[in-house]
């Protein structure tokens, strides 16, 4: 059973506890997407700049801590506005990889390019940026 | 003529609203995921006692209620009840938003928008998120539809 919890210091951070109920109820419907949390390991941190809140997924193979701040040395940092998180959470996954063809995957790409999106670590951490963005998925 | 919220009329104006805006019957025409409460906590002691001034809004608040929920049920872009709950009532919905006096009204008052709220923790979301983000743009729209209302603030 994977474990998602948030940190004391995260318990006034709304997007912190969002994505603790993303995933967790996203595992709840996808199963299979379990052996991604256990493959997630390293500091994934979010940051929302529009509305200057932002968190960091402590992941150690099947288990997360999601904590209140950016907390270095994270392997992923994604940078974007609020708005444009959900969005990611809305890409679809087509055989097991996230599918940047359909409208959505498009506007996605179209914000990474325009610079509205920022991935530090993309080039980097490829599978991770995968995995954690299966786990986002509500598809 | 302004409707104080978060009375009975406005609760009926609200369905109104949610069924006269085609951008609400478009964006929730697949909702079919049940009852979403909205949970209004009166923690403003000011608006709290005009509250209990006001000639319509003293009528229906009891004595001890410092909590107002309003439930919708919706399905495929339409209302089809919205009334007034007792708080308890109101966490038996499918989804409950909940927030204070003052970010209520920011929200109605288009300052403050719902979904950032809830990233920022000013607003509360109950329910299962991932149905909730694939309809955002028709929570918004309900949203919106609340915004159309001419609502009269008890301490303003």
């Amino acid at each position: 059973m994977a474990l998602i919890e948030l940190d004391t210091d995260a318990r006034d951070n709304g997007l912190a506890g969002m994505i603790r109920d993303l995933i967790s109820q996203n595992l709840a419907n996808h199963a299979d997407r379990e052996k991604d949390l256990k493959a997630l390991d390293g500091n994934i941190a979010i940051v929302a700049r529009d509305i200057e809140v932002s968190l960091t997924l402590v992941c150690t193979r099947g288990s997360v801590v999601i904590h209140d701040g950016v907390r270095p040395p994270c392997k992923l940092t994604i940078t974007t506005d609020s708005d444009n998180i959900l969005k990611l959470s809305t890409l679809k996954i087509t055989g097991g990889l996230p599918n940047y063809f359909d409208k959505t995957g498009r506007e996605i790409l179209g914000l990474l390019f325009g610079g509205k999106l920022k991935i530090r670590g993309l080039l980097a951490h490829p599978v991770l940026l995968t995995r954690i963005t299966r786990l986002f998925s509500v598809y | 003529m302004a409707i104080p919220f978060p009375s009975e009329e406005w609760i009926a104006a609200y369905k109104e609203k949610i069924n006269s805006n085609p951008n609400y019957k478009e964006s929730g025409a697949n909702w079919e995921h049940g009852t979403i409460a909205l949970i209004l906590q009166l923690d403003d002691e000011n608006a709290l006692q005009k509250a209990r001034q006001d000639p319509i809004l003293s009528k229906q608040l009891k004595a001890d209620e410092t909590a107002v929920g309003v439930w919708l049920d919706l399905y495929h872009g339409v209302c089809k009840e919205a009334k007034r709950v007792s708080v308890d009532e109101a966490n038996q919905a499918k989804f409950v938003i909940s927030g204070g006096y003052a970010r209520w009204k920011a929200v109605l008052k288009k300052e403050l928008d719902p979904v950032k709220g809830m990233m920022q923790g000013k607003l509360k979301l109950k329910g299962d998120l991932p149905t909730i983000v694939r309809f955002v743009k028709a929570a918004q729209d309900l949203v919106d539809s609340a915004t159309m209302i001419d609502t009269k603030f008890v301490d303003e």
